[in-house]
């Protein structure tokens, strides 16, 4: 068996953060499932349906987290200049 | 009875307690299926090898997702050939040898690093996807459900491997290169002879041709690999244009005498004992199966 002798160091910690949603029934909610990390979009939407595989979903979507539009935030005071 | 080329087309199936007779286009379809089902057994392998390999937890997640698929996609194949070829449960995967596989030849050599695996793994994935959907309409529709169904899984294989090889550094790429050149034409000669004569294609078992399965898996991976290694499609189509050698057996779609190299079999099918007992039980054993109670344990079939 060959030695993989090289090894590049990969910056993790500048991957985009995805949130994945999943509805279970066609007429049920859409639920926040959780999130992945990865460098780019093909690789979350392969990453999103592998890693939350445990049911059989209906509809699953994911979306980057930078492009969420905070309504009531944990960190901000939204409406309170 | 069948007949295909001349050659007589039954092969006769003998196990201890019953004897049937095979037809050509049965035969034809465990061959063909072996080959896809063998491919994925490795192929899951594989994934369970380099799964710490993985830049993070759902990276790693996502590579034991795709070796349990392939896996479950392989003993699918294997339960519905033993069912309909009435061979014993579990012999497919436990009662045969190296030399009687039917896997790609490509796989047979270790991932020598990143850019290696993901080249080849996503060739192997598009390959094994492409003759699969040749069954997508056909006349068989347990097996054209099977197969609408994996396709749903392993696309996601793809689009994972693909996000993957476009997010490479400068010497990934340079690995890629040279793994295209290697893996490439063992993957493309898969296909075999495209223009032989096809049983399973004329009996509308297969409903598209070999040598659409071998133009689309060219269309399927040209573009991705351009984007990801930085070469032209013309010369990456030139490197996926390989003849079959003279030792080429098309039944096995493999050079003949090539085998799965003897650490990368006990893996798969370990014989130690201390890994034999580190190993869950299977659910229903090949031991204690009662199904056994009423047909041979094993049944000498030839594969080939």
């Amino acid at each position: 068996m060959g030695l993989v002798t090289q090894k590049t160091a990969r910056n993790t910690m500048d991957w985009d953060y995805f949130e994945v949603f999943a509805r279970e029934e066609l007429d049920g909610p859409l639920f926040h499932l959780g999130s992945v990390s990865a460098p780019n979009r093909a690789a979350a939407v392969g990453q999103a349906r592998m890693v939350y595989s445990e049911k059989p979903w209906v509809e699953m979507c994911i979306c980057p987290r930078a492009e969420v539009i905070p309504v009531i935030s944990v960190n901000d005071m939204i409406g309170i200049a | 009875m069948d007949e295909v080329a001349g050659q007589t087309s039954r092969a006769v199936v003998r196990g201890s307690e019953w004897e049937r007779e095979m037809s050509g286009t049965d035969k034809a379809l465990m061959q063909e299926l072996l080959c896809i089902a063998d491919t994925d057994w490795v192929l899951g392998h594989w994934y369970i090898k380099v799964m710490l390999n993985g830049r993070s937890l759902p990276d790693c997640t996502a590579f034991a997702g795709m070796g349990q698929d392939s896996l479950g996609h392989t003993r699918a194949i294997f339960r519905l050939l033993e069912d309909r070829l009435g061979l014993p449960e579990h012999q497919l995967e436990f009662g045969r040898k190296p030399s009687e596989l039917h896997d790609l030849e490509a796989l047979s050599l270790p991932p020598q690093n990143w850019g290696d695996f993901l080249v080849t793994a996503f060739l192997a994935e598009c390959a094994v996807w492409r003759l699969l959907s040749t069954f997508l309409e056909g006349s068989d529709k347990a097996l054209s459900g099977m197969v609408k169904h994996f396709g749903k899984e392993l696309y996601f294989h793809r689009l994972g491997l693909e996000g993957w090889m476009t997010a490479t550094s400068d010497e990934e790429q340079d690995d890629m290169r040279q793994s295209l050149a290697i893996r490439g034409p063992t993957v493309a000669r898969w296909f075999g002879d495209v223009a032989a004569a096809d049983l399973l294609l004329d009996a509308g078992i297969r409903a598209a041709s070999l040598e659409s399965a071998r133009s689309g898996f060219i269309d399927d991976v040209v573009d991705v690999l351009a984007q990801a290694t930085g070469l032209e499609p013309t010369e990456i189509q030139s490197k996926l244009r390989c003849e079959c050698p003279d030792d080429w057996d098309s039944v096995r779609r493999k050079c003949r005498g090539a085998t799965v190299p003897p650490t990368l079999w006990e893996f798969m099918v370990p014989t130690d004992p201390d890994t034999v007992t580190l190993r869950r039980p299977l659910a229903v054993s090949v031991d204690d199966n009662l199904d056994l109670v009423d047909r041979a344990e094993y049944s000498h079939t030839d594969y080939a």
